[in-house]
């Protein structure tokens, strides 16, 4: 049976390579493919995770068990890394002529990733609890999250006031927190 | 500051998913330093958010990363070799004399119709002394790309030399060359192979970067990488002061 998380996560406190390389073999395919999703840029998302896995490695003492389960922790950092990568990248200029020359980055590849069973089924009870939001939420939800979206952003571009896209966030929140926890 | 738990909340749940800005990223994070200590019910809230928010990534198609992701990270977190092994091998050094040597069978065959003899006469020759230091490093690129493809350097040398052999003709652009470090990607220049091989010096420090990477692009002026690396090599750090300044080449 596979290793736990938290006594990988536990083992890099040691300096432990092995454990290392298992936790990098059971996250890369989701730390990649949600950094590919939000940054839409290979090698910008290649550093991302590369640069997230080298937190992960230089300071394993911020994942706080008590806190909640390793797969949260680490993958929240990913998506903020993301965010501040997107953010930062759309303030240069050239963002949309880079988007073009890439690789298509919403590819199906995932069939050839093969995931341990407990995340594959996380997995889908994430997509279906994305699924049954309604479509403004699900909307707000997905702008802030896989484009780095803020949420005045959000307002400004949809034309809808900022009070409405706070409401419509918090509700899918507390959606998503009844379905999935 | 009075706080309503219903407020803190709806600021959390931005807050858990970066997407505040302004006064309200200002106002959660005062919330969470001066709320949140005393409120076990909103502490529980920002903890399960946070766990949507990390478990949301799982929404996104997984997808394999290139192997060069897996073995930066694996040689960037190995321990420094021994000092005798960061010395460049018998069979490494072999390899960066055959390029050599069909190099100089390229710059006599080109020297009449370029032009150039000169500055390539000077290239190889400070090539061939680099190599001839005794703390001279060698790094053999690996990858998809037709050929063979080293890096050679010395701890006294100005530059360091991209020395190619076997690659296949470019029809459009150019092979560029990309340094990687902890702060991105930057150019190391570009080189088109004539006859197959091809020689690029560079004024760079072996010492600035972990990741030396092959792309074909279509133009020279490429800002980032376009295409999936051809061929590719990591230079490993040491992490202790070291003996001898020159770093470790560690195979593709």
């Amino acid at each position: 049976m596979a290793e736990a998380d938290d006594e990988l996560a536990r083992r890099l406190a040691d300096r432990d390579p092995e454990a290392f390389e298992q936790l990098y073999r059971r996250y890369a395919p989701a730390a990649y493919g949600v950094a590919l999703r939000v940054l839409r840029d290979p090698a910008l998302a290649q550093e991302v995770s590369a640069e997230s896995f080298l937190a992960l490695w230089s300071a394993p003492e911020a994942y706080d068990a008590s806190r909640g389960r390793f797969r949260s922790f680490f993958l929240s950092l990913v998506h903020h890394r993301a965010v501040d990568a997107v953010r930062r990248e759309e303030r240069l200029k050239e963002r949309e002529r880079k988007v073009n020359r890439a690789p298509p980055p919403d590819e199906d590849w995932s069939e050839a990733v093969v995931e341990e069973a407990d995340l594959a089924d996380r997995r889908r009870e994430v997509r279906e609890a994305m699924a049954e939001l309604p479509p403004e939420q699900r909307e707000a939800l997905e702008l802030m999250y896989f484009k780095g979206y803020t949420q005045s952003r959000i307002a400004e571009e949809r034309g809808i006031p900022l009070g409405t896209v706070k409401t419509r966030v918090h509700a899918a929140m507390r959606k998503l927190r009844e379905r999935l926890t | 500051m009075s706080w309503d738990h219903e407020r803190v909340e709806e600021l959390l749940a931005g807050y858990a998913l970066a997407g505040l800005d302004g006064d309200d990223r200002g106002l959660a994070e005062r919330a969470i330093a001066e709320h949140l200590p005393d409120c076990p019910r909103c502490r529980e809230t920002l903890d399960a958010f946070r766990a949507i928010a990390g478990d949301l990534a799982l929404a996104a198609p997984p997808t394999t990363p290139p192997d060069l992701l897996g073995s930066r990270l694996s040689r960037t977190i190995a321990p420094a070799p021994s000092l005798g092994a960061r010395r460049a091998s018998w069979a490494m050094v072999g390899a960066a004399v055959v390029a050599l040597g069909l190099l100089s069978g390229w710059n006599v065959m080109l020297s009449d119709r370029l032009g150039d003899a000169e500055v390539r006469q000077r290239w190889m020759a400070e090539a061939v002394a680099t190599l001839g230091s005794p703390d001279a490093g060698v790094l053999s690129l690996d990858g998809s790309v037709e050929g063979q493809i080293h890096l050679l350097w010395a701890p006294d040398a100005e530059r360091m030399y991209l020395v190619a052999s076997g690659m296949s003709p470019v029809e459009q652009g150019v092979y560029q060359v990309w340094l990687v470090d902890d702060e991105g990607w930057r150019s190391g220049g570009t080189f088109v192979p004539e006859e197959g091989v091809a020689m690029l010096p560079m004024d760079e420090d072996p010492g600035t970067f972990q990741e030396i990477v092959i792309t074909h692009e279509t133009s020279e002026d490429a800002p980032t990488p376009s295409a999936t690396p051809l061929a590719h090599g990591t230079v490993v750090q040491p992490t202790v002061a070291p003996a001898s300044p020159s770093p470790t080449p560690s195979g593709g």
